[in-house]
């Protein structure tokens, strides 16, 4: 590869990119959606360990709210919102909408305002209720 | 799924719609729920079948199957060496299968036990 790259030009990645708001949300719903394939794993752990027994759930649950679990819960739920909000930004474009660089660049601070916005107030949901 | 792009993408907006719903309904169900016993949420899970457990069932199986074809897109984009790459693909397929199997064998025996 190292001679190939002096003589023949390769095509951009990731570094060589000015970063905007659009690349972020365009790799974040790749990454964010890698990440919830884990969660999801978690949420069958969770489940899997109330059918097993009373000692299977208390230990899941105790690592699922200890600190640790709680952030990663919480970066469950953003990457969750953000997927999910992007994911409709997709289906607009399906639809044949949006393409305009002021309404992809507008939709994609929207997608990352409002992930973070239900992401704070589903927390903060959570332990106003002292759900956790 | 390569050389099957029309059908991939069909089963990827496909999915994705049927996940908007149910992961709104999942998140909002957590706020009550995600700090239960395991008597209390055994007893939701297993009280309300048509509200709960097979809304739950629908979100583990149409997500693990979103997943596995969201990740295949990935590991062809980024996964260049077709050894590697068969074996993440085949990889991602035993897991996605496994932990949807485990999640459907899990909600059905909530339902039975308690």
């Amino acid at each position: 590869m190292s001679d190939q790259s002096a003589s023949t030009p390769l095509s951009p990645h990731l570094q060589i990119w000015r970063w905007t708001v659009t690349l972020f949300c365009s790799i974040t719903h790749r990454v964010t959606g890698m990440a919830l394939y884990a969660g999801t794993i978690l949420l069958t752990i969770w489940l899997a360990s109330a059918a097993t027994g009373e000692a299977a759930f208390a230990t899941v649950q105790a690592i699922y709210t200890s600190p640790f679990g709680l952030i990663v819960l919480f970066g469950y739920t953003w990457a969750l919102f953000f997927h999910l909000l992007n994911g409709i930004r997709h289906f607009v474009w399906d639809a044949g909408y949006g393409f305009s660089i002021p309404a992809s660049r507008g939709s994609a601070w929207g997608v990352v305002g409002g992930s973070l916005a239900l992401t704070i107030a589903v927390w903060a949901a959570v332990f106003m209720t002292g759900g956790n | 799924m390569a050389k099957h792009g029309t059908a991939h993408f069909i089963a990827q907006r496909i999915t994705a719609l049927a996940l908007v719903p149910l992961a709104i309904w999942f998140v909002f169900a957590l706020l009550s729920h995600g700090g239960d016993t395991r008597a209390d949420l055994m007893e939701w899970i297993a009280g309300h079948p048509w509200s709960v457990a097979i809304p739950l069932a629908m979100l583990v199986l149409v997500g693990f199957y979103h997943m596995r074809i969201g990740l295949e897109v990935i590991i062809d984009d980024y996964i260049h060496k077709p050894d590697l790459r068969g074996m993440l693909h085949f990889l991602n397929t035993f897991v996605a299968l496994v932990a949807g199997a485990i999640a459907l064998w899990s909600i059905i025996a909530i339902t039975l036990i308690a």
